[in-house]
């Protein structure tokens, strides 16, 4: 065991290629995090074509430290200009912003990029020290509990994102579940919806598909869009290293708080579809609630700051887990992440702790190693970096369409999947155009293959006395608690609209 | 819900119906998944738009009777009210972009692919940059075309020479080029 964790943090380190690879991803993720509209989505995007070809661990260890470095260098806007980058940032514009109409931003920035740095270093180590733990579970599950799992996940993601009406993210889930069926049939070997399309009989391709429902979508939607955030409202305060160092050492003197707020985002990055905004909301309430001082709030506390980032990027070593054990990614973010491992030749699922464990431990110490490097550099270049944040939407769309393309076409060298791309596309801006999310679609599409041959084997080792297993009768459980909480939440939701548009 | 998903749940509706009516012309084996999804996904849309009939009713309902008016609380897919967090990101600082913006992107994306189809990336790519930062970004034709040549040239050298990746050349070029014997 030992000698897999720091064989692998060996590995890292010694390697020149991968140390390389590993500070051009810190300093495009850096900057990519600072410029609005590009979030973590877009830049895994933008990363496929590069990785295509590379070898696993190399590639894994890019693709995982360009989207957590994201974070670290989103606050920025937050705090100097008042406009989160990303839902993520958004709890600390309320007290980062006003710090910087005090004439204190490069203490609130200090204070959030050193907390945002640490913050993901500890997600890291609770996703580590959740291993051993999760083990002899994981590897329990049989094949009744992987098909109730992929169902669980979609349940799970849709209820989330949905907000009240969940039957929006299971339509979306299930079509994902429906397009895993297009290709050759496990069991017969028919070929079904494909047609003469040889391109088809292997599926959909996976990076096709996420590139078409999240990326294309987020990339048009900003050339819609278009402009600069440079209409927003200046501090006019410049960047001192004095109170930047000022700010580094708030995250020492309020330790036990970052050890929370960390733990608690990393707990919230475990469960699917909950993201970074809710992890940064919760530890803001909570950095409130505990405080002494909370009337300080929403003025310029420095703690204010500090929980939130913490939080929004210790969530990534969480979302880990779920992605890589069960392929049921956390976000969107790392349904992107998930499509380009596959890729990569990264098989999520039990294997991982049994075959693949070096890899899941280079992805653990990258996500350190990673952080360190992103908090020196961006504590350095950060007074030049801002500059970004004026940058032109529209500048950005064409060359990030050619990646996209590039990443699309590379991903099986086939023309045909910049045709698949368009129609597709063109659904996923509907669906966000509707309101409906669109992460469920990705586990569908990732989980639709390994359900099937699931419940293929169920049905052939237990018939359809599979769903009285132990553990499928918990999931089973859980799945109808979940729906049912979700129809009651519902139908509550809709007599409140009743009762105040009727009886004001 | 607005009318928007609405129809978006008929889209839906019509593709698994689609899939649902193919898969009964497979093995019984081969179609076990397609049904076990399908069936139910048809069934939720039906579902959904019923409920958003019953919503439209009631909202017609509701409009008929004084109701408080600008307060009323926001709906799916509507955009957040000032007071929501979410509400203060730069997507919504800079606002809801127009049908007539949405339709212009949406054209560059689909002549962009067809571009690529037709002549390649080698094509497509400064094409696509110039005209986009030139028209859309209101950059000068200078700079515009500037931009598009460094960025294609970096294009070819990181993917054709860098990592010899053989980029799709397109169905058209070939022909064009021996028919104009360059």
């Amino acid at each position: 065991m030992l000698e897999t964790i720091f064989g692998a943090l060996f590995g890292l380190l010694s390697s020149p290629s991968i140390m390389g690879l590993m500070l051009v991803a810190v300093v495009c993720g850096l900057l990519v995090g600072v410029t609005p509209g590009i979030g973590g989505k877009l830049s895994i995007a933008m990363a496929i074509p590069f990785v295509f070809g590379m070898d696993m661990i190399a590639g894994a260890v890019f693709l995982i430290t360009l989207h957590a470095v994201n974070g670290t260098s989103g606050q920025i806007s937050s705090i100097m200009f008042g406009i989160p980058g990303d839902g993520d940032d958004a709890a600390t514009t309320l007290d980062g912003y006003p710090l910087a109409k005090q004439g204190q931003a490069a203490r609130a920035l200090g204070a959030s990029i050193t907390a945002s740095g640490v913050g993901g270093i500890i997600g890291a180590i609770v996703f580590a020290l959740l291993i051993p733990v999760l083990k002899p579970i994981v590897l329990q599950f049989s094949p009744s509990e992987f098909f109730l799992i992929a169902l669980l996940g979609i349940c799970f993601i849709a209820f989330l994102a949905s907000g009240p009406n969940i039957i929006t993210g299971l339509i979306v889930g299930l079509w994902g579940l429906m397009l895993s069926t297009v290709g050759m049939d496990p069991m017969t070997g028919i070929v079904r919806y494909a047609g003469d399309a040889l391109v088809l009989w292997d599926g959909v391709s996976l990076v096709t598909a996420v590139l078409a429902i999240f990326a294309v979508p987020e990339m048009l939607s900003l050339g819609a869009r278009g402009t600069s955030i440079a209409a927003a409202p200046r501090s006019g305060d410049t960047l001192s290293y004095r109170q930047l160092v000022s700010g580094m050492l708030e995250v020492p003197r309020h330790w036990w708080l970052v050890i929370r707020t960390s733990a608690i985002g990393a707990v919230v990055g475990m469960i699917p579809g909950l993201g970074g905004s809710a992890a940064a909301w919760l530890c803001y309430g909570h950095a409130v609630q505990s405080s002494k001082t909370p009337e300080r709030f929403g003025k310029g506390a420095i703690e204010g700051v500090i929980a939130p980032e913490t939080a929004s990027n210790a969530k990534e070593g969480g979302s880990l887990l779920p992605t890589l054990f069960f392929g049921v990614p956390g976000s969107s973010g790392m349904a992107i992440l998930l499509g380009a491992f596959i890729m990569l030749g990264i098989q999520p699922g039990p294997t991982m702790m049994t075959n693949h464990l070096d890899v899941v431990w280079s992805l653990i110490w990258a996500l350190v190693v990673g952080n360190l490097i992103a908090v020196t550099l961006l504590l350095v270049i950060c007074r030049w970096v801002t500059v970004l944040t004026f940058v032109n939407g529209r500048i950005l769309v064409p060359f990030i369409l050619v990646f996209i393309s590039l990443g699309c076409f590379l991903s099986e060298f086939q023309w045909q999947n910049l045709v698949i791309l368009a129609p597709f596309s063109l659904l996923g801006y509907a669906f966000m155009r509707a309101g409906w999310p669109r992460a469920p679609f990705v586990i569908g599409l990732i989980l639709g293959g390994t359900a099937e041959v699931a419940l293929h084997q169920s049905l052939q080792l237990w018939g359809l006395w599979f769903f009285l297993r132990p553990v499928s009768l918990v999931l089973i459980l859980m799945i109808v608690a979940l729906l049912a909480y979700a129809i009651y939440r519902n139908i509550q939701t809709k007599t409140v609209l009743v009762e105040w548009t009727v009886d004001p | 819900m607005n009318r928007f998903s609405s129809a978006v749940t008929v889209v839906m509706l019509a593709i698994f119906v689609t899939m649902v009516a193919v898969a009964a012309t497979y093995s019984e084996q081969a179609r076990f998944m397609p049904f076990v999804i399908g069936i139910p996904a048809i069934g939720l849309c039906l579902l959904q738009l019923a409920t958003d009939l019953h919503g439209a009713r009631r909202a017609r309902l509701a409009a008929a009777v004084p109701g408080p008016g600008p307060d009323r609380p926001p709906q799916q897919g509507e955009a957040p009210s000032a007071g929501d967090p979410a509400s203060v990101s730069w997507q919504a600082a800079l606002g809801a972009p127009s049908v007539a913006s949405e339709i212009r992107t949406w054209t560059y994306f689909v002549a962009y692919i067809g571009g690529l189809l037709l002549f390649g990336f080698h094509v497509a790519v400064p094409i696509l940059v110039a005209v986009y930062l030139f028209v859309e970004a209101k950059l000068s034709a200078l700079a515009a075309g500037f931009a598009a040549a460094v960025f294609t040239l970096a294009v070819y050298l990181m993917f054709e020479r860098l990592l010899e990746f053989r980029l799709h050349e397109g169905f058209l070029t070939e022909r064009l080029i021996d028919a104009f014997a360059i």
